[in-house]
């Protein structure tokens, strides 16, 4: 497809094409995706540049320096990336919000303040969607507000935050429509290609994303695949970029990923931030009120189940793939309970696959890949 | 079967017969049978100091306090569960049963750990942590330990099921709040959060942003309503305070214990101290706290008269090491330790470091806990916790640091090789990191940690010999 090759050029270019406008004075703002308002980093004029890497086991070797190994292996991998300067992009920034929406983020915080050589924006996540939750959250940003301004030396002004949430609304929209077009029985789009599209919605220009993911949505539309393939949810901790060794070896077996829910990772892009009234509540209003679904470690989760529930119906999925990062205790506690109600209510197969991004994992996932996808062969 | 551990763990003859059935069937409903009965008495009588009497009393509140957990369904018309942060508020006012009315207050996770692990033995916690692993908290996941004693417990039945958790959604640690959503899940129990989190000006502890106090509190005092509807007892201010000045009358001699232990020679083991400083803390029935005050007070008087006799537990001059978390219910290691020509003279947060004995900046009775609590240091996060650490090796004066903080502690834990080097860069001492898990004694053993120790007690009493 012409979009994707236009997708993997524009991220093959955004590292000199971030350098050259820093070069000429732009600002580099970088941050954490999930609870993060890029809105208003582009609103500032600075360039928002997610960072997300993983599946790289000499990154978490990177970390032990720094952290104990008893912390989610996402959180360790930034550490390394960030400690071992040998990833570019984690070089480029001049500041970085990294939400503290955890224990293991707040120990990402932690290292990062101490000895990252890196200014960091600790941007503390309440952990609910209440009224007053909304209004800490609001408070938040209002600091990240001033600390942009500080940076980028001029106010936000309410017309450029107006402009960038109706930008990333259109790119929430985009890849909405996108990954909608998985619900056709045989999907022309596969699941690692909807997760680089994510992932690159982080890293790359917005308004180019948008574009790309928009003739994508033009190839692909009514459009077949050529097999009907077993088609799976996967819920994920954190889908990091780079790391599509589940989504690879579920190809090769021949299954597809029609759906994903992920913490860190995919854009919760069915709900757009609404223009209206205080920009920075409208902002609070979408990232923690309206929060589809709230993550496992929001108490109570509620409505997590259930949305999961209804996507899995939609997408009609035949199993449930559950991919956990070790050591990320939430979604290993709510595992537990998810697992028994999940299996009971849709009466699919879910199979758990843990990672601390280590290669010898790969032959243990691919038996166990192989072995699951059968098993949804065999029921149909 | 238990008359004998009931004698080791202080009780008088008369009392025994007296309190023996209701002991008795809490015993039996834990599970410890006859072969733990005897290990236990074993463990005591190896481990613990045979001449304090204060202690051993201590000791019989525990057991008691235990009882009264176990059976606390059938004697209370209320049952309540707190997750173990000492955040005021609520907790100031379940620490004190006389204003408790009908209603059983305690913190399972921590009784658990404290009486039944750190009395009869470690070994007395694994059946807990093996029902915890079968029920949601699997094994090699580093689930924090004290959360695992307290699912395994409910899915044991060895305790009741109560009618509301207090819990910390974020406050302090977010492991919390997932097991205790956890427990919602299993076995149907309501749960009230404590919501808290980061703030971007999180690195200037120990002053603390007023924003990061109010928000906690906003969501502590939801939590009190909560609890006045679930257990028709409103709390009041009085009550709260009433609360914390009895647990204060429990503390205060222990804190005077801590203090004493900067003599030389150091007068008393710090595992006597630090398993009597936190059953202190723990709520208790008013006849129980009346025991614990006069334990503590008859322990303190003990001590005291050591150190007025120039009595220790090992030679004047002996160096001494801070020991960051103890195996509270293992007295096995900080045994191990005390054998090696060194002495422990603080650690586990007993001593009060000058910034928690500021008074608070806001006065209402919920923000000044969450910013006592904030103070602490290792409550607020990593960094924090390092530079608490390094103000308490200060005040002790010691001449090596282990810090041996728990594994599965993700709140602790994950700055250990940075609060490493911030200790040996400022102090100048030898600082060993040790990797073990307080809770859980499959992950470790002693004696797998000896020849470290051994070898970092040699660094310890050669730096201390050339610094003198």
């Amino acid at each position: 497809m012409e979009a994707l090759a236009a997708l993997e050029t524009h991220l093959r270019e955004r590292v000199n094409d971030i350098k050259e406008r820093k070069n000429k004075g732009a600002k580099v703002v970088g941050f954490v995706p999930g609870f993060t308002p890029e809105e208003l980093i582009y609103a500032s004029g600075a360039i928002p540049l997610g960072l997300l890497e993983g599946g790289d086991s000499s990154a978490i070797a990177a970390s032990s320096a720094y952290m104990t190994r008893f912390v989610d292996t996402f959180c360790r991998a930034q550490v390394g990336y960030y400690m071992s300067g040998e990833h570019p992009l984690y070089q480029l920034p001049d500041l970085v919000v990294i939400p503290s929406a955890d224990d293991n983020f707040r120990a990402l915080i932690d290292v990062l303040v101490q000895v990252g050589n890196i200014e960091v924006f600790r941007l503390g996540i309440p952990h609910e969607r209440t009224d007053i939750a909304v209004d800490f959250y609001v408070e938040m940003i209002g600091l990240l507000k001033k600390k942009l301004e500080g940076l980028v030396g001029t106010p936000i002004e309410d017309n450029k935050l107006q402009e960038a949430i109706e930008l990333y609304n259109q790119m929430r929209k985009s890849l909405n429509d996108l990954g909608q077009t998985r619900q056709s029985p045989r999907p022309v789009l596969t699941g690692k290609e909807y997760a680089r599209i994510n992932h690159a919605s982080y890293v790359g220009d917005v308004k180019t994303v948008t574009e790309i993911c928009n003739s994508l949505i033009n190839e692909v539309k009514g459009k077949e695949g050529r097999d009907s393939k077993p088609r799976v949810l996967l819920v994920a901790s954190t889908l990091a970029m780079n790391d599509y060794k589940v989504h690879d070896i579920l190809e090769e077996a021949g299954a597809s990923v029609v759906f994903e829910e992920t913490c860190e990772g995919t854009r919760q892009c069915w709900e757009e931030v609404k223009p209206e009234g205080d920009l920075l509540s409208a902002l609070g209003d979408k990232y923690i009120r309206r929060r589809t679904p709230p993550p496992p470690f929001f108490h109570p989760p509620e409505g997590r189940y259930e949305f999961l529930i209804e996507k899995a119906r939609d997408y009609k999925v035949d199993g449930i793939v559950w991919y956990e990062l070790l050591y990320r205790e939430s979604y290993e506690t709510e595992l537990f309970y998810f697992s028994r109600k999940l299996e009971k209510d849709l009466g699919i197969p879910l199979v758990v696959l843990q990672s601390e991004y280590d290669l010898s994992e790969t032959a243990t996932f691919r038996t166990r890949i192989e072995a699951f996808v059968e098993s949804i062969k065999g029921r149909k | 079967m238990y008359d004998k551990l009931l004698e080791v763990c202080g009780f008088e003859p008369e009392e025994i017969a007296e309190e023996m059935p209701r002991i008795e069937r809490a015993l039996r409903i834990i599970g410890i049978d006859e072969t733990g009965t005897e290990k236990a008495v074993a463990y005591i009588n190896q481990y613990f100091d045979p001449e304090l009497i204060g202690f051993r009393k201590l000791r019989a509140v525990a057991v008691r306090e235990l009882a009264n957990l176990v059976l606390a369904r059938e004697e209370n018309e209320k049952v309540v569960y707190f997750t173990p942060t000492m955040i005021g508020g609520i907790e100031s006012f379940m620490l004190s049963g006389d204003n408790q009315g009908d209603v059983y207050c305690q913190s399972p996770d921590l009784l658990l750990w404290m009486a039944l692990g750190g009395i009869f033995g470690p070994w007395s916690l694994i059946p807990l942590l093996e029902a915890a692993e079968e029920n949601g908290m699997r094994a090699g996941q580093a689930h924090c330990g004290a959360f695992q004693f307290k699912i395994g417990a409910l899915a044991k039945e060895v305790i009741p099921k109560p009618d509301l958790l207090f819990t910390m959604g974020g406050m302090t640690c977010t492991q919390a709040g997932g097991a205790d959503t956890l427990a919602h899940e299993l076995f149907d129990i309501p749960v009230a959060y404590v919501d808290g989190t980061d703030y971007p000006e999180g690195d200037t502890w120990p002053e603390i942003s007023p924003r990061h106090i109010t928000y906690a509190a906003e969501t502590m005092r939801r939590c009190e309503d909560r609890f006045a509807e679930v257990t028709g007892v409103k709390i009041s201010a009085e009550a709260q305070k009433e609360g914390l000045v009895g647990a204060a009358k429990t503390l205060r001699p222990l804190l005077g214990l801590t203090e004493m232990r900067r003599k030389d020679p150091v007068p008393v083991g710090f595992q006597e101290v630090v398993l009597s400083y936190y059953l202190g803390v723990l709520p208790m029935h008013p006849d129980n706290r009346k025991r614990a005050i006069e334990a503590t007070g008859m322990m303190a008087g003990e001590v005291k008269q050591r150190v007025e006799n120039g009595q220790g537990i090992a030679p004047k001059g002996t160096p001494r090491i801070f020991f960051s978390f103890p195996p509270l219910s293992d007295a096995s290691l900080i045994g191990m330790v005390e054998k090696l020509g060194i002495v422990i003279s603080g650690g586990g947060g007993m001593n009060l470091t000058a910034v928690e004995m500021k008074p608070p900046t806001i006065p209402a009775w919920e923000e000044r806990s969450i910013e006592g609590i904030y103070r602490k240091g290792f409550w607020h996060n990593g960094i924090s916790g390092g530079q608490a650490f390094l103000e308490q090796c200060r005040y002790l004066k010691v001449d090596g640091v282990v810090v041996a903080n728990t594994v599965c502690c993700r709140l602790f834990n994950p700055c250990t090789p940075l609060q490493k080097e911030l200790l040996e860069k400022e102090l100048g001492i030898p600082v060993l990191a040790l990797e073990s898990d307080v809770y859980d004694t499959r992950n470790y053993s002693t004696e797998r940690l000896r020849s470290r120790m051994e070898a970092f007690a040699e660094i310890v009493k050669e730096t201390a010999v050339a610094k003198n």
